[in-house]
């Protein structure tokens, strides 16, 4: 039964790569209905890192977002199906999910007013308070499953929205996350009010309440009620334009039939920036106190190196500034950025001096390098060159070496990270693209492995586009718009494809 | 469960009988002002949509090449329209990238990635689709194209809109 679904799924693919071309058959549109359609299939074989004898697990992840717009109005579905290829005993063939509708929408906009039902995406101010978003990468799709009804005049913004958290529950990613809500409900209500008082300024109060009661339904066991303000005022000196946001949050949590008040929680996050070209300098600031709630995305001032996992209890400042070198022939940059970390009680420091520069016409060299220490616990030392050789018309290469270097103090148990990474491609046009990888990690124990190697090709070939794997990967910190995490060691194969248009 | 896929199956199969309508978008510039993407597309002009993000170097690197190819030659037929999708991590950086570049594009910002999944599901960075002056999605470029305004000419040429040679 499973590879009759496999081949059917697969038959629906075929029907939708070989449809025509983009720019064909334009003439063939009905009425004044577009419909649109997204594709996506992910096919992953992998080991298991800690029983590398084990039979690899093999995957096919695919989804669809189907859309039909006319003028203001949006329809759209978005579905997924997951099967195991290979029977790795009854407990991985009940974990195939032929077929799961994930989101439905229906939007419509119009010059002063923004009306979505069904799923939609919600963000306060720079997500310290809420953010609802999706990440490819790590497999996150959190939405607001209710409705959202946005007015917004000239000046002036009132935005309100309500429903059910909703996580995607076959997430297409091969390092994909966990879901957030397992065994949970989480029910949110939020509104906000903007506008512009004066030129160039913007002033916004929300407040967010949130409910959360186990799947069973016995009651709501944790409310989290936020209040706050955002002020945003461009032009504040020349060239100049700063940014601040204050968030109160208050949580009861309730044990054992017992109501309890937990800290009030405090998150704030403030910037300033000037930009008269050719400089860029800029400072931001961070303070999240008792601020525990787990749907938001907060600045964390982070560099994409390091696992920011502390976004609950931490203050920190950075300061940054780019120049840019004979219009635009290169840049240079550095930044430094102290921090304390409530939870380990350690200060935390990371500079951070990066560049980019054009040698000639067929030459191009990007450089970061950087030292971030929290004394007495750990340090790491980071660096990366990459170079870009144009070889013949549209055709090039690129060369890439990185380096950690580190000592994390877990307790009493200090450990070594060493981590050497080359990544050579040549990019033969915008279509073709083949990669190879190598990483040596020296301090790894035998039985992980001190050797990854890997290759990958990418196709582009009209709205189709092709990407395959081959290898190994280390795992370790992986980056994705902000958001790090450690991701295991990866052993095998993968093939993905995207349709879209 | 055989009776959906077979639905979908026809379905899948009726998407591409349909033309390729670019996605109409709706956002907010930087400046602050609603625009819509209709309000750029005119008649006998391309309309070059740039998704972009400020940690995105070679997004740089395309605008900048598209800003000098404009200057050098101000009559080519495209508008030029730019889609932020910096995240609230780098979002305050915005403002200040489009001063330091002195970037002259209209720039509609897009942190939920709510435009930009609309064009892309891979979300790949440097992204453009260059769209007609019918509104159809003539062509989308991936990655930093160095021969995009060639591209771009053949590819309005080829939805019979524009005749202009470069």
């Amino acid at each position: 039964m499973p590879n009759k679904k496999i081949l059917i799924a697969a038959i629906s693919m075929l029907a939708l790569f070989s449809g025509n071309s983009q720019a064909e058959n334009l003439e063939e549109s009905v009425g004044a209905i577009h419909v649109t359609s997204q594709d996506h299939l992910l096919i992953a074989s992998k080991k298991d890192p800690s029983d590398p004898n084990a039979e690899p697990s093999q995957q096919l992840m695919h989804e669809n977002r189907l859309g039909a717009e006319s003028g203001p109005y949006r329809l759209g579905i978005h579905f997924t199906n997951k099967f195991f290829l290979n029977n790795q005993g009854a407990a991985n063939s009940s974990n195939n999910k032929p077929f799961t509708l994930e989101k439905k929408h229906l939007t419509a906009e119009f010059s002063n007013w923004d009306i979505q039902l069904g799923d939609s995406y919600q963000e306060i101010g720079k997500g310290i308070a809420l953010s609802l978003y999706q990440d490819d990468v790590f497999g996150l799709n959190n939405t607001l499953e209710g409705a959202s009804l946005k007015y917004r005049p000239k000046g002036f913004e009132v935005l309100g929205f309500a429903g059910r958290l909703n996580a995607i529950n076959s997430p297409v990613a091969v390092f994909a996350f966990e879901n957030p809500l397992k065994n949970r409900n989480v029910w949110l209500m939020g509104s906000s009010v903007g506008g512009n008082p004066w030129d160039g300024a913007k002033i916004t109060g929300h407040y967010l309440l949130a409910l959360s009661t186990p799947t069973n339904y016995s009651g709501f066991d944790k409310t989290w009620t936020t209040v706050g303000t955002t002020i945003q005022q461009n032009d504040l000196f020349p060239a100049g334009e700063g940014y601040a946001e204050v968030n109160a949050l208050i949580s009861h949590v309730r044990v054992a039939g017992r109501d309890t008040v937990l800290p009030t929680g405090w998150g704030a996050y403030s910037s300033i920036s000037w930009a008269p070209a050719p400089w860029k300098v800029k400072w931001e600031g961070k303070l999240y106190e008792d601020y525990v709630f787990e749907f938001r995305r907060p600045p964390t001032l982070e560099e994409d190196i390091v696992e920011t996992t502390n976004t609950s209890r931490v203050v920190g400042s950075k300061w940054a500034a780019d120049y840019r070198i004979n219009a635009g022939q290169g840049t240079v940059g550095a930044s430094y950025l102290v921090a304390y970390d409530r939870m380990t009680q350690a200060p935390i420091h990371h500079w951070v001096a990066n560049s980019k520069y054009k040698v000639s016409s067929l030459i191009e060299l990007e450089g970061k390098s950087g030292y971030r220490t929290s004394p007495n616990r750990n340090w790491l030392a980071h660096a990366s060159l990459k170079g870009k050789l144009k070889t013949f018309k549209g055709q090039w290469v690129e060369l890439g070496y990185r380096k950690q270097y580190g000592r994390i103090k877990l307790d009493l148990l200090p450990a070594t990270e060493d981590r050497n990474a080359i990544d050579f491609s040549y990019v033969f046009s915008e279509r073709i693209s083949t990669s190879l990888g190598y990483e040596y990690l020296p301090e790894n124990a035998p039985e992980f492995g001190k050797h990854f190697a890997n290759v990958s090709t990418s196709l582009r070939f009209g709205a189709l586009a092709a990407k395959a794997m081959l290898g190994q990967t280390s795992g370790g910190t992986l980056c994705s718009a902000g958001i790090c995490r450690q991701v295991p060691a990866f052993t095998g194969a993968q093939v993905e494809t995207t349709y879209s248009f | 469960m055989t009776t959906k896929s077979l639905a979908l199956l026809v379905l899948f199969v009726a998407v591409n009988a349909f033309g390729r309508q670019a996605p109409v978008f709706r956002g907010e510039l930087v400046t602050g002002e609603r625009v819509s993407l209709n309000d750029y597309i005119k008649p006998e002009k391309g309309t070059l949509v740039c998704f972009w993000a400020t940690w995105c170097v070679p997004c740089m690197e395309e605008l900048r090449m598209i800003n000098e190819k404009l200057k050098a030659d101000p009559n080519l037929p495209i508008n030029v329209i730019t889609v932020n999708v910096d995240s609230s991590e780098t979002s305050s950086d915005v403002r200040p990238t489009i001063s330091q570049q002195n970037l002259p594009f209209p720039v509609i910002l897009d942190p939920k990635k709510e435009i930009f999944t609309r064009y892309q599901q891979g979300q790949a960075l440097p992204f453009s689709a260059l769209v007609n002056d019918k509104g159809e999605l003539a062509k989308t470029f991936e990655g930093l194209n160095e021969n995009l305004f060639q591209e771009i000419n053949a590819a309005l040429a080829k939805s019979k809109t524009i005749t202009h040679a470069e």
